[in-house]
């Protein structure tokens, strides 16, 4: 009996760390211009996926830092139109050893809905809950963190992605999924107060910035000058962009880039360059000022 | 008693026509019958192109039998060869909305005698393979596993599939055709 609650408890503990652990990886993300995240399927299928990423992709919280983590690998993940409902490795063995790898989730809102009639456990389940489930599946692919263990004959894997599942269901404001595959999974969903508050605290940590978005990377528009067209020594016939102290400029990632041309049009004419504000956490602002201090 | 021949006589003949009662009752007892047919919807593909499967199992029996209304877990390719060589696969666990099990089990669904389940697989680019493929899935170990089959190199195809129904029952589905059915064959060419 003790030995169970302990094996339990590794578990909880085990999927409540590895969600905690995400968070952590979010510091090392650096936004890029390639998206990997592709969606086939007809032009409705196509808007209620990208509804559903863009609903979630901007609300500060883990269900967006898996959303960016995906948009921002090196693997490419496909969601195509089909019945399956399923998410599936491009390549077996890197899912599971901590490579990594693609993958391709297969769903269909209308398959959805007829799964819903027979499997109480999906009743809460919207279509948008029940791809971003599949996500957890392809980012855990993504980091080759897919694991071979059971517990009460449900895949550790599962436990994860039901217990992702349920931050978006306190979003909505609907009861946890304590069923999965008819098993009763609720003792292996429970966090501790100190672990939800520690992954609340970590996700809120966040302010406001300005950046230039140069190659999909962002620069703190701190570091640039406007120079003023005619009127100064530039070659360049508008208003545009320079170094603030003409050395080099630094990303939220730590790369740098010099001004391309300094004695022309800098970093580009005001009207080509996209500047944007974005949430960024604290921690990744402080490396940030590190780096430029 | 045994002595008497005559009665040892109509002993032996009861027994012998007890015995063949019970075999031509165990004959001509009812049972589930399923019968399979494939075909693709072209007889010649572009490289590349995709490969659609058709797929019907019908209930050629005399009374109501639970099949799968899906192709996932039910169909399987004894022998997918290009060429008379195997065609190059993969496979791949996959995670789904709920456990595998759990969907096979909902996917048994009633059809009466006649009455066919037809099922349109169509191949895909698989990222695994970087080239067009059939999937089908079986279930190992309670995973429902992947496995594709490369349908874009050139060639002539020469499958061969069956239906079997590998999960649990259903308490709704008194009768599941639970056996292999007749095996099938779908021939093709890709230039």
């Amino acid at each position: 009996m003790c030995d169970n609650i302990k094996d339990n408890k590794k578990y909880v503990f085990r999927g409540a760390l590895k969600v905690l652990l995400f968070v952590a990886t979010f510091f090392l993300w650096s936004p890029q211009a390639d998206a990997r995240v592709t969606v086939d399927g007809n032009p409705r299928f196509r808007d209620e996926v990208n509804e559903c990423l863009g609903i979630y992709r901007n609300t500060p919280g883990i269900i967006r830092d898996v959303i960016r983590e995906l948009e921002n690998s090196n693997n490419e993940h496909k969601i195509v139109e089909g019945n399956g409902w399923h998410n599936t490795p491009n390549n077996r063995d890197s899912a599971f050893d901590g490579t990594g790898t693609g993958t391709v989730t297969e769903v269909s809102s209308d398959r959805l809905e007829t799964l819903k009639e027979s499997i109480g456990a999906l009743k809460d389940k919207d279509f948008c809950t029940a791809l971003l489930h599949e996500m957890w599946h392809a980012v855990d692919a993504d980091r080759g963190g897919w694991s071979n263990e059971k517990i009460d004959d449900v895949w550790v894997d599962e436990i994860e992605a039901t217990i992702f599942q349920n931050f978006l269901h306190a979003i909505r404001g609907v009861s946890p999924r304590t069923i999965y595959g008819g098993e009763d999974i609720s003792r292996h969903l429970i966090l501790t107060d100190a672990e939800r508050e520690d992954l609340e605290e970590e996700v809120e940590e966040e302010v406001s910035i300005m950046v230039v978005v140069i190659n999909g990377k962002y620069y703190p528009v701190e570091q640039f000058t406007r120079c003023c067209g005619t009127l100064d020594a530039c070659a360049c016939d508008g208003y545009h962009l320079h170094s603030m102290h003409r050395g080099p400029v630094f990303s939220l990632d730590g790369s740098s880039i010099t001004d391309p041309d300094p004695q022309g049009c800098g970093f580009g004419k005001i009207e080509d360059v996209e500047v944007k504000k974005i949430e960024v956490r604290v921690s990744v602002l402080d490396n940030y000022q590190e780096l430029v201090q | 008693m045994l002595n008497n021949p005559k009665k040892l006589f109509i002993i032996t003949a009861v027994v012998i026509v007890l015995v063949a009662v019970f075999f031509i009752l165990e004959r001509t007892k009812i049972s589930p019958e399923v019968f399979l047919e494939a075909s693709t919807d072209k007889m010649f593909y572009e490289s590349g192109e995709e490969v659609v499967l058709s797929v019907s199992w019908t209930n050629s029996g005399s009374v109501d039998t639970c099949v799968s209304d899906m192709d996932a877990g039910s169909i399987r390719f004894i022998s997918f060869t290009r060429d008379g060589e195997q065609v190059e696969t993969r496979s791949a666990p996959s995670y789904f909305i709920t456990s595998f099990i759990e969907m096979l089990e909902v996917s048994l669904k009633t059809v009466v005698p006649g009455e066919s389940m037809d099922i349109v697989m169509v191949s895909r680019v698989d990222p695994g393979l970087g080239r067009q493929a059939l999937r089908t899935t079986t279930l190992e170990d309670g995973r429902g596993i992947g496995m594709f089959y490369d349908v874009e190199t050139p060639g002539d195809y020469n499958l061969e599939l069956i239906y079997e129904y590998p999960g649990p029952p259903l308490a709704g589905c008194p009768s599941i055709f639970q056996g292999a059915t007749n095996i099938v064959r779908a021939t093709f060419t890709v230039n």
